[in-house]
């Protein structure tokens, strides 16, 4: 009778645990590892002072990522865990139960970051597909990936943030996702897969584990699918951007407050500066990032245009004018 | 046997279950009522329009554009602010019948109590305006940082984001029980979250928003003519160890600190139910009410304890705040849109040379977008440059404000 | 009869009580772990060689043995002020110190019984499991009173090979997705029950960029090694609890050299033998007999002492642990 009791009490301590006991034991042994030797690897940050101190934010960090069995031989990853040269034979994929076998990049989308690599391993059990209509925003979900040694799976818990991101090909978790999980799959409590993990990338602004992180719909997965296994490596629609990262506001001038301007950008080229606050462009006031987006819309890459700003200077706020060539980038 | 049915009756139902159903009610709920702002976050918290969000959001700018969950877009005004607390009150134009969430009682919080944010981090949802949610708990109360001032801040470990200022920090009745609006980072990183959040409470707003209403710039209040140090503070021959409270150095007296009661040697301990066991709790507490509310303090004075009531703020500066609102009669008619309208001859504004038709914008160089916002920068006798805008063109009056009519 | 029915009775009543605190929300389980540690977490705050460190900590006995990060406190460190819930202040003094496990053991005098954390068993830690962290992140202990309490899951479990942000803990961790943030080192990462299953450390996967911790597993026998060569120095060797080094030195000029080593001491079995120089002690140089002898003196058995020495012409730092003479 006591033991009862006990058993009855102890139950509402981690309600959670038996569910995710479960995907450990079951939805992991879909999860792979992904070890890639590279001849060159492009993705990475050059930058002084903090960042070169802190290179091992800032850029790819070694070991290994995460990958799900999408379909029986075939393994979905982040395309930008296998972007940069492959060497020989460099990418290898460590199965649950520890079997390292080969593994083939062969087809991949720029734009919502991810990758197919393919396999010469028959019958490992692929994940049922979780109700896309079933999951609000709020609904518990789980990101699994391998962890540093390969030898078990990670788990990380968040809820789904947002059901529609990356132009409706996303979706958005708060479980915390970083260089190690991502490729991996997001899935319901059940073991359902939502998604795939990406986006976790050098220049993303949300950097790692900082409780935004998303997930390739497997809807939009299935809709190129098909190509990917052909070869193709389908590449990212470039738009006109200027290389700023937006702040919140600025009390006394209306306009968008910039925080930083990306090196090498066409915002420092033109001679924008960090604490700026860009006000007009192409003619078109800006008040918010919304006005921005608006003018940049029908702007071309290449195209020359006017902008001003309002910069602080002793005397107060002054105007000033650059002219900006624009230049091309893969959203996001 | 009865046992057996017993438990089968009040075995408990899914647990997980039942909080993944409360949450999506409570996301459900509470979506509608955010409002996508600037580069930012607010909340509607009344069907006709008043809204919340950070001053460092909003700034006292009027006629901003934002959004709500589907994108419908309204033109919002900054009502009251309070730039040092970093709260703006504003009101959406023409807005009825708008879904909305209640502030709650932020007193009631618990440490470990689930949470959940709503924002707009890295300006994901721009475009689709579906707001992001973050879930966590509330990691510990009353905070407290200056500089901007978060008094009394709720730290939560939902994942708060550039983007998420001015945002609800909502409990899972529904409630918001917090505006987020800081965050701590790793020293050296990227402005990414790591698991500390700060919200301000709604008890503090809810203290302040009489005033808000009102209009204008609102003031923090604090006890005037008191001299505190802390308690274990070695510079002073203080009674008491750390964590006794704050004691009083010094009274000043015909101030309000003096008239309340306040004597050398007093241990402050305790005002309006909250502890106080530093100096940043008793600042973080005090702050809690704006300029010209009474509070009620408990002070240790030798064995015994006394409670005294303290009007906070200083009278002189309250009362050239008031009597400037007061004894505005500039000699104009203000009209909607900043516009002057009639003109009285020989006023202080026909002195100025005010035209009818002119458009006021700025007060000393600061943007002004109502006129209570305009009333609250004015000092009786002091002169000050309006800027106003007249035929297309900016033009500069001097403004001498009169004395109010008790003084002449 | 009756005693059946009362009986019966009696159980339904007890059931609908649990039932009840069953259907309550999930949080009910944060707020009472929240509630069994907060009085257990300090925070600290040292002024260490290298300029003044902050940090967390836990008690480990009602009469003031506390476990703070070596990282928060290292050797040397003095002016080290511990603030416990209340807020109260206290000064404390290194009872011992564990480089290799990142830990220091302090002592206080407090004025009342304080409340020790209970310890766990990091072995039954499972990937998924809750997992809470409480402690003095951005100094919240020290300027607000409010230790820092955040909930998430053990994510993985693994090795850390690198040292990184101050932190000289390499070896297994839990990783737990609470928040770790700068001023929790020393903090425990706690399970389900409250119990303390890892001690957190700053050093972090740059690949994960996750909160870490020590297994408790790894650190629980080298705390009662610790506890055990101080409890038996009280006893044995009284106030002045003079630790045995087993080592014969003479002065060679400004040369401390070793003259003989105790077979089986403390000295040998860390590596010192005839003809090494003696060249630091605990950071500090030492040029004569008298001035080892002066450092030395008044440590208790169990106390752990860096010498930095001239080892057959290599130069080693040596952990030597002070033992009660035999």
């Amino acid at each position: 009778m006591t033991l009862l009791l006990a058993l009855l009490l102890t139950l509402g301590d981690d309600p959670m645990a038996p569910l995710l006991a479960k995907l450990r034991e079951t939805a992991a042994k879909s999860v792979v590892a992904i070890d890639v030797e590279r001849e060159a690897d492009p993705d990475g940050i050059t930058g002084g002072g903090a960042v070169s101190q802190h290179r091992d934010y800032y850029n790819r960090p070694k070991g290994p990522t995460s990958g799900v069995i999408y379909e029986d031989g075939f393994v979905l990853t982040s395309r930008f865990n296998v972007s940069g040269t492959i060497r020989k034979n460099g990418l290898k994929v460590t199965l649950w139960d520890g079997r390292q076998v080969p593994g083939e990049f062969i087809g991949s989308d720029e734009q919502r970051d991810i990758g197919l690599v393919r396999i010469d391993v028959k019958g490992l059990p692929v994940l049922p597909r979780a109700d896309a209509s079933a999951i609000g925003q709020g609904t518990f979900v789980a990101l699994l990936g391998r962890s540093p040694d390969r030898s078990h799976a990670t788990v990380n818990v968040g809820i789904l943030s947002a059901t529609s991101r990356m132009n409706k090909t996303a979706v958005q978790t708060d479980a915390e996702m970083n260089y190690g999980n991502v490729g991996g799959p997001l899935v319901t409590l059940k073991g359902e897969l939502v998604g795939v993990a990406c986006n976790i990338k050098p220049d993303a602004v949300w950097g790692q584990s900082g409780g935004v992180g998303f997930a390739c719909k497997t809807a939009e997965i299935d809709k190129l699918l098909e190509r990917m296994k052909k070869g193709e490596h389908i590449p990212a629609e470039k738009r006109p951007f200027l290389g700023i990262r937006a702040g919140e506001g600025n009390p006394d001038v209306e306009g968008i407050q910039i925080v930083d301007v990306m090196k090498d950008s066409p915002a420092e080229k033109a001679g924008i500066k960090k604490e700026d606050v860009l006000v007009e462009l192409a003619g078109m006031k800006i008040t918010d990032s919304e006005s921005l987006k608006e003018a940049l819309e029908p702007r071309k890459i290449g195209e020359e245009v006017e902008l001003k700003v309002m910069r602080k200077a002793k005397e107060g706020w002054q105007e000033k004018k650059f002219k900006l060539k624009l230049e091309g980038k893969a959203e996001p | 046997m009865t046992l057996a049915l017993a438990l089968l009756l009040l075995a408990p139902q899914d647990p997980v279950q039942d909080l993944q159903q409360k949450l999506r009610a409570v996301v459900d709920k509470v979506k509608p009522a955010y409002v996508f702002f600037g580069n930012g976050s607010g909340v509607c918290i009344s069907s006709d329009g008043w809204a919340l969000t950070n001053f460092h959001v909003s700034g006292d700018r009027n006629g901003q554009r934002v959004r709500m969950p589907g994108g419908k877009q309204y033109l919002a005004d900054i009502v009251g602010f309070d730039p040092l607390g970093d709260i703006s009150l504003c009101k959406l134009r023409d807005a009825k019948d708008l879904p909305f969430c209640e502030l709650g009682d932020s007193d009631a919080l618990e440490v470990g109590q689930n949470v959940i944010a709503v924002g707009n981090p890295f300006l994901l949802g721009n475009g689709s305006w579906e707001p992001t949610i973050t879930f966590g708990i509330v990691s510990a109360l009353h905070r407290y940082m200056d500089n901007p001032g978060y008094f009394d801040a709720i730290q939560t470990d939902a994942q708060i984001n550039p983007g998420n200022s001015g945002g609800p920090l909502i409990t899972l009745d529904g409630k918001v029980v917090g505006i987020n609006g800081r965050i701590d980072i790793k020293r050296f990183m990227n402005r990414v979250n790591t698991g500390i959040g700060y919200a301000i409470p709604s008890r503090q707003i809810q203290r302040y928003m009489e005033a808000f209403k009102r209009g204008g710039r609102v003031f923090e209040g604090f006890i005037d003519g008191i001299q505190i140090g802390e308690c274990g503070d070695s510079r002073y021959e203080t009674t008491g160890e750390y964590g006794d409270g704050v004691f009083i150095a010094r009274v000043d007296a015909d101030t309000p600190g003096g008239k309340a009661g306040f004597e050398p040697g007093d241990i402050i301990f305790e005002a309006e139910g909250y502890r106080i066991g530093n100096a940043n709790r008793f600042h973080g507490v005090v702050s809690n009410w704006p300029e010209g509310a009474t509070i009620r303090v408990k002070v240790r004075r030798k064995a015994e304890e006394k409670e005294l009531k303290v009007f906070l703020g200083d009278p002189a500066k309250i009362l050239e705040r008031k009597r400037a609102l007061e004894a505005l009669d500039l000699g104009f008619a203000p009209e909607a849109g900043m516009r002057v309208g009639a003109i009285q001859p020989g006023s202080a504004a026909a002195k100025a040379g005010l035209k009818q038709g002119d458009v006021l914008t700025r007060v000393e160089g600061r943007r002004v977008g109502s006129w209570p916002e305009f009333r609250a920068l004015l000092r009786p006798n002091a002169e000050l440059t309006l800027t106003v805008t007249r035929d297309g063109k900016d033009v500069e009056v001097p403004l001498r404000v009169p004395r109010p009519k008790s003084d002449e | 009869m009756t005693d059946k029915i009362g009986n019966s009775v009696l159980a339904v009543v007890i059931l609908l009580g649990c039932a009840g605190a069953l259907q309550a929300q999930a949080d009910e389980s944060h707020k009472r772990v929240y509630k069994k540690v907060v009085d257990s977490v300090v925070a600290v705050r040292a002024l260490a060689p290298l300029g003044e460190r902050s940090g967390s900590g836990v008690i480990l006995t009602k009469d003031g043995l506390l476990l703070t990060s070596y990282a928060a406190c290292p050797d040397g460190a003095t002016n080290i002020r511990i603030w416990v819930k209340g807020p109260r202040l206290y000064t404390a003094e290194i009872v011992a110190t564990s480089k290799k496990e990142e830990l220091t053991l302090l002592r206080i005098k407090p004025r009342a019984e304080l409340k020790p954390v209970d310890l766990g068993d990091s072995s039954s830690v499972r990937t998924g499991e809750v997992s809470y962290t409480i402690g003095n992140a951005a100094n919240s202990i020290i300027l607000d009173d409010q230790p820092s309490f955040n909930v998430g899951v053990v994510s993985a479990v693994y090795r850390l090979s690198d040292e990184r942000a101050n932190s000289t803990y390499t070896g297994p961790v839990l990783e737990t997705t609470a928040a770790v943030n700068v001023g929790m080192e020393g903090a425990p990462c706690l399970n389900a029950d409250g119990k303390m299953v890892g001690f957190v450390t700053l050093n972090y996967s740059p690949h994960r960029f996750l909160g870490t911790a020590i297994p408790i597993d790894e650190i629980r026998p080298v705390i009662e090694r610790l506890r055990k060569g101080i409890a038996e120095a009280a006893v044995e060797t009284g106030p002045a609890g003079e630790g045995w080094i087993g080592l014969k030195v003479r002065s060679d000029g400004s040369k401390v050299v070793v003259d003989s080593v105790d077979k089986d001491g403390p000295a040998e079995l860390a590596g010192l033998g005839k003809g090494d120089v003696i060249l630091e002690v605990a950071n500090t140089p030492v040029k004569s007999a008298k001035e080892l002898e002066e450092k030395l003196k008044g440590m208790e058995a169990g106390s752990i002492v860096w010498i930095k020495a001239d080892v057959a012409g290599k130069v080693e730092t040596l952990k030597v642990t002070l033992e009660k003479k035999k």
